[in-house]
């Protein structure tokens, strides 16, 4: 349910209430009230007091209204051939300015009350509040935890109070009085609608200290009592409780007096700081009655409850419609939250992260255009290498560069493959070559994939080189008969070459002959590519110059033979 | 979303607005700094890299053109054509020869195309430098081609202690291994 919370702050003395519920239906949550103690900065008695209360009272920061003292406002009537509020915000600064010639117009906030509309009239009851005393209130609400989300006078806060408790008959009239510390208001109101509203510097209290400034006259009533400018405090006498009184019953029999109701005046309320002998006397045949907004004692109150009709009326204007909103929380006075004010420097910094996020934006597109074009150059580069360069006529690596190569070196350059970036085009020309060159193996017959066989005829050679290597060692030999077969592994057999020969070693006899022919043999075996190759059995020739073998089987593994092409490979 | 539209002053309008802007302006500086990251180690490291393999690939490539060329199995209109030019040539004079193809299919995709060679005179006596610049030369001319069989005999019978006449006569079987998606040649 929706809270709110009223001050009434003074210079001297303060009200508290909180309400729950709405403008319609509202409940008393809490109320109270506290003195505001003498001493040389008021300001900070004034915030001690407030936090102190506030913590008595459990008040929190949110949705609070301020009502301040009536008669810090200057009242005038204007009247404006419009009835538009939206005009009339725009231009009754400037209306009002020459009727407020005490005051700097910048100085002061501006605020209205509509008395009467017409489609071509508006009269209006126009208030000016010096910014810096209504600066003073509302940095002492800020600085005791409970910031004011809008301000008002006292006057129209008790108006909003008395509406809602259904004071206002449409068949009478009734006039308001509120006593504050050092002013009072009276409000006139027929029929339901304010006919006049006017300040009158006297007091419930005698004044301390001119903790801010005060208007400088009584605001007369609507019609045409202006009156003039009002004494400051310490040039008057202070009054006594019976002459206040006396001065404003006086004060209010020239109200009625003055006012021409349609309706009869069924009563006078007050409300605020009770003066003795106020309430006690019929004045000017109306009665005068207490305004009490609440029950006594309700939400903690201590005290006679028309005293808090102010910071009731206040925390009413917090949760909804009321009779009359008020607002002097504008122009360099408006309101702002924590996030208010962080939202300039927020705003600062972010278009400074914009800006930073740009140039950073810019100086990367920047390099990268740099880079694509030095990607550019090396792929235009690697053509000419490649291609060759026809109109400088240099030659390029390839004598005869592949026509899909070639045109794909084209289109890159023209910006025709978009699908690839520009690295990724230099990586595909890599891959067209190494396609045209697996190719060409292919052709070749060098297919990596395919293991050729190994040659019969290499092996063959390589068993009749170690003869031819061996020279003297293995004296003089004829072949007789020569072969060599290739057989393809199967399994974990891997491919071989057997090759056959049959021949005799010649010597002055067989003994020589036999160590000719074992030289031989262990040479052969100890070859790296002889996987095998046993004895076979001799013959002495016939002639007994030597020794005969027939058949004598080697078989080799020509993978295993360390080619000179191989070994430069590696 | 009223209430906020209702209070939106120039700042909060400044703070919203960059505030997308921002989210908006991030996300594209982060693709370009990424792009950047990678074209400046694309730059500084890997083209250069990629471009002395390119240059290399290159050159292998006229390599292998030039091989290519200079491949006579593959030039030759079929594979006894190859071998019976080989056998004409001047230093290998072996004549006429009788070829006999053998496809023999491996494992799955694999051929070894087979041609067992004769001289069309088994009389006809050779000497071991004719017979080894022929074999030889069958398999320099070209790499696809092994000699995979070889058999090499005198001519005439000669006894163990008996020094012979140096005239052979022999037989040999060249093989070239493909695979059978190859185009086939003429066998």
């Amino acid at each position: 349910m929706a809270r709110s919370c009223g001050i009434r702050l003074g210079q001297q003395r303060f009200e508290i209430v909180v309400l729950e519920g709405s403008s319609k239906k509202a409940k008393v949550i809490a109320a109270g009230c506290g003195e505001i103690p003498a001493g040389p900065d008021p300001l900070a008695a004034t915030v001690d007091a407030l936090r102190e209360a506030a913590k008595r009272m459990g008040v929190t920061s949110e949705n609070v209204g301020l009502a301040v003292d009536t008669g810090m406002a200057a009242f005038r009537n204007v009247t404006l051939p419009f009835d538009d509020r939206a005009k009339i915000e725009e231009v009754i600064k400037f209306e009002v300015e020459s009727q407020l010639p005490q005051w700097s117009i910048d100085e002061v906030v501006i605020d209205f009350l509509s008395l009467s509309t017409k489609p071509a009239e508006s009269r209006l009851l126009v208030t000016a509040v010096p910014k810096a005393g209504l600066r003073q209130l509302l940095d002492a609400c800020e600085r005791s935890g409970l910031p004011a989300f809008d301000a008002e006078l006292e006057a129209t806060a008790v108006l909003n109070a008395a509406h809602a408790a259904g004071l206002f008959e449409a068949d009478g009239a009734q006039i308001l009085v509120h006593v504050g510390e050092s002013a009072s208001a009276i409000m006139v109101v027929d029929g339901g609608v304010l006919r006049s509203m006017r300040a009158i510097h006297i007091g419930g209290l005698p004044p301390r200290l001119p903790a801010v400034p005060e208007s400088e006259e009584a605001a007369p009533s609507t019609e045409d009592d202006k009156a003039g400018d009002a004494p400051k405090p310490a040039e008057r006498p202070l009054p006594t409780a019976q002459e206040s009184a006396a001065r404003l019953r006086r004060e209010l029999g020239r109200t009625i007096l003055g006012t021409q109701t349609d309706q009869p005046l069924r009563a006078v309320y007050c409300a605020g700081i009770e003066i003795e002998g106020l309430l006690d006397e019929a004045a000017v045949g109306a009665p005068v009655r207490r305004f009490e907004p609440f029950q006594a004692g309700e939400g903690g109150a201590e005290g006679a409850p028309s005293q808090y009709a102010a910071a009731y009326g206040a925390a009413l204007a917090r949760l909804g419609e009321v009779f009359h909103r008020a607002h002097l929380r504008r122009e360099d006075l408006a309101y702002s939250g924590k996030f208010e004010r962080l939202e300039l420097p927020l705003a600062v910094a972010g278009l400074l992260l914009v800006a930073f996020l740009s140039v950073f934006l810019i100086i990367n597109y920047r390099v990268i255009n740099n880079r694509e074009a030095e990607l550019y150059w090396y792929l235009a580069s690697i053509k000419e290498y490649v291609m060759g360069n026809p109109k400088k006529g240099t030659p390029g690596y390839l004598k005869r560069p592949p026509e899909n190569l070639q045109k794909y070196f084209t289109d890159a350059l023209e910006d025709k493959d978009v699908e690839r970036t520009r690295f990724e085009q230099i990586g595909r020309t890599k891959t067209m070559i190494s396609n045209e060159i697996i190719a060409k193996q292919k052709l070749l017959g060098q297919d990596k994939d395919i293991a050729k066989p190994q040659s019969a005829l290499e092996g063959l050679t390589l068993v009749l080189g170690v003869l031819s290597e061996m020279g003297d060692r293995v004296g003089r030999v004829g072949l007789r008969e020569m072969a060599s077969d290739y057989s393809a592994g199967s399994g974990n057999k891997p491919d071989a070459v057997t090759v056959k020969i049959s021949l005799s070693f010649y010597a002055d006899d067989a003994l020589i002959a036999t160590e000719h022919y074992n030289a031989f043999l262990n040479e052969v075996q100890s070859k790296p590519w002889c996987t095998d190759a046993p004895s076979k059995q001799t013959k002495p020739l016939d002639s007994g110059g030597g020794i005969y073998v027939e058949g004598l089987t080697v078989t080799l593994d020509l993978s295993k033979l360390q080619r000179e092409e191989v070994v430069a490979a590696k | 979303m009223k209430q906020f539209f209702a209070s939106l002053n120039f700042p909060r309008a400044v703070i919203l607005g960059s505030v997308v802007l921002s989210a908006i302006l991030a996300f594209f500086a982060w693709q370009a700094h990424s792009r950047r990251v990678e074209l400046t180690d694309q730059c500084e490291k890997r083209v250069k890299k990629l471009s002395t393999e390119i240059l290399d690939l290159a050159l292998q490539l006229n390599q292998y053109d030039q091989r290519v060329d200079a491949d006579q199995f593959g030039k030759a209109r079929d594979p006894e054509s190859y071998i019976r030019s080989v056998a004409y040539e001047p230093n290998v004079a072996i004549g006429d020869v009788d070829i006999t193809p053998k496809p023999v299919p491996l494992r799955t995709g694999l051929v070894d195309k087979r041609f067992m060679i004769k001289p069309k005179n088994r009389q006809q006596p050779f000497t071991r430098r004719e017979i080894s610049n022929f074999l030889y030369r069958l398999e320099e001319k070209s790499r696809r081609v092994r000699i995979t069989h070889v058999k090499v005999e005198p001519q005439g019978k000669v006894k163990p202690d008996e020094i012979h006449k140096d005239v052979w006569t022999f037989d040999a079987e060249m093989t070239s291994r493909e695979t059978t998606d190859e185009a086939p040649k003429k066998s």
